[in-house]
């Protein structure tokens, strides 16, 4: 009776410590980024650094269906927390890829439309790319081109890294592609605390 | 023989706490995933081996923007001022490959439970729509996109032929591989959603309107290589053995300076009759957008009550306004089925208090 009873319980724990690890299996999609995922931006990246963009440019290159958009940013640096010191213009470049649409199309008569335009909207994800308006306030997380003295976000073009794009506003510094957990939320509140944070963690000494 | 007790019920404690920890570590390294798979990782789905290496083949879904969530909307009862469609007829499913695909399976769960009951036709909850996709796993509705092994499915299907990554301009896996699937089942398969020969990048959809803000009628002007979502709906729609009376997208009131649009006083007439409405919004620094599904509304505060598809919650937005921080309320994409007598016996009853 007594075995029974004891079989009974080492079946009871050995069911709750397989739902225990099953239930830790559920990964969701791209977490909040962690102290420890922005250290290792911190050391990946060539260059960071906060600044003020000034000009704001796009390329548009078609190859049939699709084309490729290019960014072309230039930023003005206040502090630069890692790389080259003596940078008076920081340079940045994004691209990716996007089926051509044209802007506005002009049905022809007799297709269901009375030849008025008709605009196309695309429902679906935003491309993994910063967004940059002349007069922002950017914290950067950088690594270099190939081409010389040109810089590209870290993390651009895929969906599934942390795009290294930060933006200071009156409420702190945020990113509009994920949010901050707990530890590093505390920092992001204010800027000076972020930039501290960030000098501290950044695996180097300008 | 006290002893020999002892020592017997000593070996069985050690045995079972070796079993148990051996169980349990088996379990943690690699639980058998929805697709049968060993691995904690639930997008793999196929394991094979290649120069003497293991390769995963994983499906990442469409997901939510994890800054983007929006906080749950408390609905106030029905009144004068608030018009509902009954919550528990409206399916709030999390995004499955897309987010306009998914509005549109919202839309069709609903009237699968209301009188349409071919629309929804699996396994599932005895052929009865579900009010969430959580039976799915998360990220997977059959009546957003079918995929092979998911709700009984043997062959390969939307997901299977046409998504390889979130945002993926490539052609589509099966161009080049294999027979395409034969369209059917699932809105994502006629709304053109995902599909690189419709011009549509993983994730994606594409609706027309006209820049007057006047409504555009079933636009089929640029097929076949582009498809106007709303046009796709309506395709999906007739697949199921349905009539479509009237399917339109539209600028709402204001919209660009519009003086044709759409207005709040039409999306309420379209909710007191028994009509959910996608709702279209737009991120005016890319001009991507978004799709939701509009199910009530309140008079106060001129107040949508939304399925956003990135949970099964319920929120609202102002209309006309933005959602949840930077998408602009920019359209509606109105469908109008044609009146089943099961589906008017339903609704008669559902407006009887």
């Amino acid at each position: 009776m007594k075995l029974i009873r004891f079989i009974g319980l080492w079946f009871l724990i050995s069911c709750l410590m397989i739902f225990y690890s099953e239930s830790e299996a559920v990964r969701p999609p791209l977490k909040p980024l962690g102290s420890e995922q922005l250290q290792k931006m911190a050391a990946d990246a060539d260059m960071i650094a906060v600044g003020t963009v000034i000009s704001v440019r796009q390329s548009k290159t078609l190859q049939p269906p699709l084309e490729t958009v290019t960014v072309h940013v230039a930023m003005a640096p206040e502090k630069i927390l890692k790389g080259d010191q003596s940078s008076q213009l920081i340079k940045i470049e994004e691209s990716y890829q996007q089926f051509f649409m044209p802007d506005i199309e002009i049905v022809p008569d007799g297709r269901n439309t009375s030849g008025k335009p008709v605009i196309a909207h695309i429902a679906g994800p935003a491309p993994p790319v910063g967004k940059y308006q002349e007069g922002d306030r950017v914290m950067v997380f950088l690594k270099f081109l190939n081409k010389s003295d040109q810089y590209c976000p870290l993390g651009s073009g895929n969906h599934d890294a942390y795009l290294g794009v930060f933006y200071i506003t009156a409420e702190g510094v945020v990113s509009d592609k994920y949010r901050f957990s707990g530890g590093v939320a505390g920092y992001a509140k204010y800027e000076a605390d972020f930039i501290n944070y960030i000098i501290s963690n950044r695996g180097e000494t300008p | 023989m006290r002893m020999k007790q002892v020592l017997r019920y000593s070996l069985l404690i050690i045995f079972l706490l070796w079993c148990t920890f051996h169980i349990a570590s088996v379990s943690s390294a690699g639980s058998i995933n929805a697709y049968g798979v060993e691995s904690d990782n639930p997008y793999v789905v196929r394991r094979f081996l290649q120069d003497g290496k293991f390769i995963d083949e994983v499906i990442v879904p469409g997901r939510r923007p994890e800054s983007y969530r929006a906080p749950k909307a408390i609905i106030p009862e029905s009144s004068s001022a608030v018009g509902l469609i009954s919550q528990s007829n409206v399916p709030a499913f999390d995004l499955s490959y897309g987010c306009s695909a998914t509005s549109a399976a919202m839309m069709f769960g609903y009237y699968d439970n209301t009188g349409y009951p071919d629309l929804y036709t699996g396994p599932t909850n005895g052929g009865v729509c579900p009010m969430t996709n959580a039976v799915w796993g998360e990220g997977e509705c059959p009546l957003s996109a079918t995929h092979l092994g998911l709700d009984g499915r043997t062959i390969r299907g939307h997901v299977d032929d046409y998504w390889i990554a979130y945002g993926s301009t490539a052609p589509d896996p099966f161009i080049g591989n294999w027979t395409e699937h034969v369209q059917g089942e699932c809105t994502g398969d006629f709304m053109g959603t995902n599909q690189s020969l419709k011009s549509n990048p993983d994730g994606s959809t594409t609706f027309y309107y006209y820049l007057d803000g006047s409504p555009l009628y079933d636009f089929t002007g640029l097929e076949p290589g582009n498809r106007d979502g709303c046009h796709g709906m309506k395709l999906f729609f007739e697949s199921r053995g349905y009539a479509v009376t009237s399917n339109y997208s539209q600028y709402i009131y204001g919209y660009n300076g519009n003086t044709l649009g759409f207005t709040f006083e039409q999306y309420k007439q379209e909710i007191d009759a028994g009509r959910p409405v996608l709702i279209q919004l737009l991120e005016q620094n890319t001009m991507l957008g978004h799709t939701m599904l509009g199910y009530g509304y309140n008079e106060t505060g001129s107040l949508v009550y939304l399925h956003d598809t990135w949970d099964h919650d319920s929120h609202e937005m102002i209309w006309g306004g933005i959602y949840p921080d930077h998408y602009e309320h920019m359209g509606v994409t109105v469908f109008i089925p044609t009146h089943s007598l099961v589906g008017s016996i339903l609704l008669l009853l559902l407006d009887t208090p």
